[in-house]
C-alpha cells in the first residue's frame, strides 16, 4: 500500500512539473503553448500553438498587472502547429496574458506569458 | 640563508578630520576628529595640540585628561592655544576625542595641528615651531655651548645653540628649563654693541645695534633685556644669557659657566618638521564664515544625474552673483553635490545672516535634456496651457475651468523670460509635434532649468498664484536658503517633477478589465490597436473612438524595437483643422493629433496608420510595437483616459 502511494505521489509532482514550461531552455520541444498555465520566454524565442483551420487570427498581449492591452496582432495561420517570436524589447512590464482568438474574436486560448 | 627585516614600527600616524566651520563667539564647540594610529600601546608618547593660526579670541580645551602628564609650563586645564602632555596612544585619543574650540569676536582660519612622538627623556617639543629643546645644566662657557651643541643630533636634526627669536619662544625656555642664566646664540663679539645671532636658521641677523635696554632695538626683532643691559660691563661681556635675574637677557662674559640650551628644527611652521619618527597633521577650519549646501538631486527614472551641472549664486545688492566664475559644476553619480567652498569663496557682507542663493542647474548636453522633456511634454500639456491663456489663466483672473492642482510655472515659462505667454504653449506645441525641438540654442529652457522647492509648487493654487509668486515672477527666485544659523550643512533634495504639470497625462492604470471579461467602458473614449505584417512591413493602426467626449487632443505613446524596427511615418485620417503628429524617439513613436483652428474636436473617429521597416527578417510582430501609454483632453480640458479594447 505505501509502494502504491509513493508512487502516485511521484506521478502527481511530474505532472504538476509540466504545467510551467521554459521555452528558451528547449526550444526544439514542440507544445503547444495554451495547454500550459504559464510560460518563460526571453526576447526573441518562438513559441507554439496548434491552430484547427487556415485562416486570419489574432494574438494580444495584456498586461497581467492592469489588464491594459499592450499590442496585438493580425495574422495567417495554418492548420496544425504555428510557431510565432515574441518579442520583449518594446514592453514595458514583465507579465502577459497571451490571447488567441479567430478573425470573429471567439477566444480559442489564454495562458500567461512570464518575460526574463 | 636571506634574512628578511620588517620594520615593524612603521604605520604610525595622526589622522585628521576633515574641515569645518565654527560659529563666531561660542564657547565649547566640538573639535574632534583627530587621533593617533599605529602607536605601540604601551609605550609612551609626547603630544602636541596648538593653533598655529587662529582668529583672536579663540582658544581649545580638553575635557578628558586621564592618564595624561601635562608638559612642564602648561596645565591640562583651561583654555589654551597650544598644550603638551604625554600619555599612551589610548590615553591620548581620548583626550583628541574631547577636543572643543572656543571662538570670539574674529573671523578666519583656525589651523588645528596634532603632533605626536615617542616620547624623549629629556627633551622638551615647542609646538608653536615644531622644535625641540634639550637643556644642558651643566656649566659651560658660550663658545664651547656654542660648538658642543653643532654636535648633537636628535631624530636626524643637527642641533645649534638655542635662538630666541619671540616672546613665545623666550616664554618656553622660561617655563621648561629649570636653570637660570642660559647661554642661548646672541653675541657681538664681532662689533660692541651689534648684536647678532649666533647659530641656527637665523644665523646672521642683527636684532640690536647699540648697547641699552631699548637702544638700537631693531623693530620687527625680538629683545627682550633686562633694565640696563647689555652694557658690557668691565669690557668683556659679549654673550647673552637668558633669565637674568628674572625672564629677561644679560650680557656677560664668555668664561662664565652657565648652563644652556640645544635646539632642533629650523622650520618655523610645525607641519614642515622634518624629524624622524614624528608625526603631525593639522586641518584648518573656518570661523564664523561657511554655510554649507549639499544638494542630493533626484530626477525621474532612469535620468543621468551626472548630465547636469549646477552653479551657485548668492544674492548682494539685490542682485545674483555668481560664488565662482568656474564653469558648472556636476553632479556626483549618486546627484549629489556639495557647494559649501563656492559658497566660502563669495562671501556675504552681514555674518550672521546668509541671504537668499540661487541654484541653476545646466544639462550637460542638450541631447539629455532633449529626453527629458520628450518624456514630459503631453497633448494635455499644451491643450491646458493653450486654455489657460485663452481665461486669463496663469497671469490673470483664473476664473476659468483651468487647472485645478499646483502649477509648475517656472517650467512652462518655456522660454525663460519669467512670463507665460502665448510663446510658451506655441513652443510647447511646436515640441510636441516635431516641427521644433525645445532644443534648438534659441530658446533659454535648453541651457537653464529653474527648481522650486517642492512644498513651494505643492502650495501653489489658482487662488493664491498670484499672491504668491506676483513678486517673483519677472525675477525668478529658486530655492531659498535663508538662515541665520551658522556651522549648518543643509541637504536640499530637488525632486524634478518632470511634467509641464498643468494636467499630467493620464497613466492607463488599474484599468477595469475590458477583454478579458468582455467589458467596456462606454464613458471613455476608446481606441481599437492591432498590428499586421503588409508586404514585409510592420504597420501599427489605432482606431479612436471618441463620439461622446469631444476630443481636441489625443496621444498614443508607442513603444517598438528599435534594434528590429525603422519608423517610416504615420498616416491618418484627420481633416485640415487637426495637427497630426508622429514623432519619433528613436525607441518610442509619440502618435497623435490636436485641434489648432477652430472649436472643432477630433472627430467621431480617428484612424491612425503607423508604419515601421523590419532591419531584419521578421515573420510575425508580437511584442515589437507596444503601447506604453496614453493623453487624451476634451473641449472643457477635462483629462480623459484611452481604453484600449
Amino acid at each position: 500500500m505505501k509502494k502504491r502511494f509513493l508512487i502516485l505521489a511521484v506521478i502527481i509532482f511530474l505532472g504538476g512539473c509540466k504545467d510551467v514550461y521554459n521555452v528558451e531552455e528547449d526550444s526544439t520541444k514542440v507544445e503547444d503553448v495554451f495547454t500550459l498555465s504559464q510560460s518563460r520566454v526571453l526576447d526573441g524565442s518562438l513559441i507554439s500553438f496548434n491552430l484547427p483551420t487556415e485562416g486570419i487570427y489574432i494574438l494580444t498581449l495584456i498586461d497581467s498587472q492592469n489588464n491594459n492591452i499592450v499590442t496585438r496582432e493580425r495574422f495567417k495561420g495554418k492548420p496544425g502547429l504555428n510557431k510565432v517570436n515574441v518579442y520583449s524589447k518594446s514592453l514595458s512590464s514583465k507579465s502577459f496574458y497571451l490571447l488567441l482568438e479567430d478573425e470573429n474574436r471567439f477566444q480559442i486560448g489564454k495562458t500567461l506569458i512570464l518575460l526574463q | 640563508m636571506l634574512t628578511l627585516v620588517v620594520d615593524l614600527a612603521s604605520g604610525q600616524t595622526v589622522i585628521a578630520p576633515d574641515a569645518k566651520s565654527f560659529s563666531l563667539s561660542t564657547n565649547g564647540q566640538d573639535a574632534s576628529g583627530f587621533s593617533l594610529s599605529g602607536f605601540n600601546s604601551t609605550t609612551t608618547l609626547l603630544a602636541s595640540i596648538g593653533l598655529p593660526t587662529a582668529p583672536t579670541g579663540t582658544t581649545f580645551y580638553i575635557t578628558t585628561t586621564t592618564g595624561l602628564t601635562v608638559a612642564s609650563g602648561f596645565s591640562l586645564t583651561g583654555n589654551k592655544t597650544r598644550l603638551v602632555f604625554t600619555g599612551t596612544q589610548a590615553n591620548i585619543n581620548n583626550a583628541l576625542a574631547s577636543l572643543k574650540i572656543n571662538t570670539g569676536l574674529a573671523n578666519g582660519v583656525v589651523q588645528l595641528s596634532v603632533s605626536a612622538t615617542v616620547n624623549p627623556s629629556g627633551y622638551f617639543y615647542n609646538p608653536t615651531n615644531g622644535h625641540f629643546y634639550r637643556p644642558m645644566s651643566s656649566g659651560t662657557s658660550y663658545t664651547n655651548a656654542r660648538a658642543t651643541a653643532l654636535n648633537t643630533t636628535f631624530k636626524g636634526q643637527q642641533g645649534y645653540l638655542v635662538t630666541i627669536t619671540s616672546a613665545d619662544e623666550d616664554a618656553f625656555i622660561f617655563s621648561n628649563v629649570p636653570q637660570s642664566n642660559i647661554w642661548f646664540a646672541l653675541t657681538d663679539e664681532v662689533t660692541e654693541g651689534r648684536w647678532v645671532i649666533d647659530a641656527g636658521p637665523e644665523k646672521g641677523t642683527v636684532i640690536k645695534t647699540s648697547n641699552g635696554q631699548f637702544t638700537g632695538n631693531i623693530v620687527g626683532q625680538y629683545n627682550n633685556w633686562a633694565p640696563g643691559e647689555p652694557n658690557n660691563y668691565g669690557f668683556g661681556e659679549h654673550y647673552a644669557v637668558t633669565k637674568w635675574n628674572g625672564s629677561q637677557w644679560n650680557d656677560l662674559p664668555n668664561n662664565f659657566s652657565n648652563p644652556y640650551v640645544i635646539e632642533y628644527g629650523t622650520w618655523t611652521n610645525p607641519d614642515d618638521q622634518t624629524f624622524t619618527d614624528f608625526y603631525s597633521n593639522s586641518t584648518s577650519h573656518t570661523v564664523g564664515e561657511v554655510f554649507r549646501v549639499q544638494l542630493q538631486l533626484n530626477t525621474t527614472t532612469g535620468f543621468d544625474k551626472t548630465k547636469f551641472l549646477t552653479k551657485m549664486f548668492v544674492e548682494q545688492n539685490g542682485q545674483y552673483v555668481a560664488t565662482t566664475s568656474t564653469p558648472y559644476r556636476p553632479f556626483s553619480l549618486l546627484g549629489r553635490l556639495d557647494v559649501t567652498s563656492e559658497l566660502d569663496v563669495q562671501k556675504i557682507n552681514n555674518n550672521t545672516q546668509y541671504k537668499p542663493h540661487k541654484i541653476e542647474f545646466q544639462n550637460w548636453t542638450q541631447t539629455e535634456l532633449t529626453t527629458l522633456f520628450d518624456q514630459i511634454v503631453t497633448v494635455s500639456d499644451v491643450y491646458l496651457a493653450f486654455k489657460e491663456l485663452a481665461n486669463v489663466g496663469l497671469l490673470g483672473n483664473q476664473t476659468g475651468l483651468e487647472f485645478q492642482n499646483g502649477i509648475q510655472f517656472l517650467n512652462a515659462d518655456v522660454d525663460g523670460n519669467g512670463v507665460f505667454n502665448s510663446n510658451d504653449t506655441y513652443r510647447l506645441l511646436q515640441h510636441l509635434t516635431g516641427e521644433q525641438s525645445l532644443i534648438d540654442g534659441t530658446i533659454t529652457l535648453g541651457s537653464i532649468m529653474k527648481i522650486l522647492p517642492k512644498q513651494d509648487y505643492d502650495n501653489v493654487t489658482k487662488l493664491n498664484w498670484n499672491t504668491f509668486y506676483n513678486q517673483t515672477r519677472s525675477n525668478y527666485q529658486p530655492i531659498q536658503i535663508s538662515t541665520e544659523v551658522l556651522n549648518q550643512t543643509l541637504n536640499y533634495n530637488i525632486f524634478w517633477k518632470g511634467d509641464v504639470n498643468m494636467s499630467h497625462s493620464v497613466l492607463q492604470t488599474n484599468q477595469p478589465p475590458s477583454v478579458l471579461d468582455g467589458q467596456n467602458s462606454i464613458n471613455e473614449p476608446q481606441a481599437f490597436i492591432i498590428s499586421e505584417l503588409e508586404d514585409g512591413k510592420a504597420i501599427f493602426y489605432i482606431e479612436l473612438t471618441s463620439d461622446k467626449n469631444d476630443i481636441t487632443g489625443a496621444q498614443f505613446k508607442l513603444n517598438y524595437d528599435s534594434t528590429r524596427l525603422i519608423f517610416k511615418g504615420i498616416e491618418s485620417s484627420n481633416d485640415q483643422n487637426i495637427k497630426t503628429f508622429g514623432v519619433d524617439r528613436n525607441s518610442y513613436v509619440n502618435v497623435g493629433s490636436l485641434v489648432y483652428q477652430g472649436n472643432s474636436t477630433l472627430g467621431n473617429k480617428v484612424t491612425y496608420k503607423v508604419t515601421f521597416i523590419p532591419k531584419t527578417d521578421i515573420t510575425n510582430l508580437l511584442g515589437l510595437i507596444s503601447i506604453d501609454n496614453t493623453d487624451a483632453v476634451n473641449k472643457e480640458g477635462k483629462q480623459l483616459r484611452i481604453n484600449i479594447k
